[in-house]
């Protein structure tokens, strides 16, 4: 019960999170990374320009991303167990805050892998078995399927690095 | 800004019913949010307001993601009579609320001010903003959309 263990790690260490899995609330820089656009870098004192930067990094996301598509029970068989390409699953639900913010990530990162990794999205609360068969947890959690076989799970809103490091494992790039 | 939205609780329900007991009168049928009652939204945003001002916590500078959350909660308060995270998988939803564990404030938040849905951030965290209020009308606007 990997996925298990990883959601257990996950809630128990108050500082220094496991390598595979990044913790929720990091001590650090958790905005999504904004390419071909220079951002400045967010200052940590909570002022007006770090939310500004915020929300443009945001802003940029959703301008730029496309709607990632849906996989369900009865479409998981074909799209991520028979897939030929690796596949990243984020499993969301209607009214997870962090979810938002991690959507239009993954939809970048669709359009950035494209032809290399599927992407798509599972709503947990509509596929509550396929949720249950992978030990979900925590949500947003993101996971990486190879040749039908769950490989690696990313937990939480983490930033675009962190996803991009735990793709690359996957797709011998 | 630590100025708390001046709001009036609703004329049905003067004052806060025990807990798990709901109010039976909807003030806005069909209106944004009608999922989670405007009662239960009602209760679940002072909650937050309260909470992150007693922890010293603060909201998502994209209050959005606060919105959400709360509406969630919302949600769960409605359905299952308690405010159940809404950023969790539960293969028993029931069983959860009984135990207690994921109900909001859940042990984590408690114990370690550890919040994964974000509702309720550390100063130090960098999503955290500056406010301890939100109001109905930003929550609504915010889920409205999605």
């Amino acid at each position: 019960m990997a996925s298990s263990a990883l959601a257990v790690s996950v809630a128990k260490p108050a500082a220094s999170p496991p390598v595979a899995v990044a913790a929720v609330t990091p001590q650090r820089r958790l905005l999504p990374q904004c390419r071909g656009v220079r951002a400045a870098p967010v200052v940590r004192l909570r002022s007006g320009r770090a939310r500004g930067v915020s929300v443009v990094c945001a802003a940029q996301g959703q301008e730029t991303s496309f709607q990632v598509p849906d996989v369900t029970k009865s479409t998981w068989q074909s799209l991520v167990v028979e897939s030929e390409l690796p596949v990243l699953v984020e499993f969301w639900a209607s009214w997870c805050g962090p979810c938002k913010m991690i959507d239009p990530v993954i939809g970048k990162l669709s359009k950035e892998y494209e032809g290399k990794l599927n992407c798509y999205k599972l709503n947990t609360d509509e596929n509550p078995d396929i949720a249950t068969q992978f030990g979900i947890r925590s949500i947003p959690t993101m996971m990486i399927f190879k040749n039908g076989e769950k490989k690696d799970a990313v937990i939480g809103a983490v930033p675009e690095s962190t996803l991009v490091s735990s793709i690359d494992k996957y797709i011998g790039r | 800004m630590m100025s708390m939205a001046s709001t009036t609780a609703s004329p049905f329900c003067p004052s806060p019913m025990p807990r798990g007991r709901k109010c039976t009168v909807r003030v806005q049928a069909g209106a944004a949010g009608a999922d989670a009652s405007d009662k239960s939204l009602e209760i679940m945003r002072k909650f937050s307001e309260q909470y992150a001002r007693r922890s010293n916590t603060f909201f998502c500078s994209e209050k959005s993601v606060t919105a959400v959350v709360i509406k969630g909660l919302a949600d769960h308060k409605d359905q299952l009579g308690a405010p159940l995270c809404p950023c969790r998988h539960y293969d028993d939803k029931a069983a959860e609320v009984a135990q207690g564990f994921w109900n909001c404030p859940c042990v984590p938040m408690r114990e370690r001010k550890e919040c994964h849905c974000m509702l309720f951030l550390t100063p130090d965290n960098d999503f955290a903003g500056q406010d301890q209020a939100i109001t109905l009308e930003e929550i609504k606007d915010a889920t409205s959309k999605i």
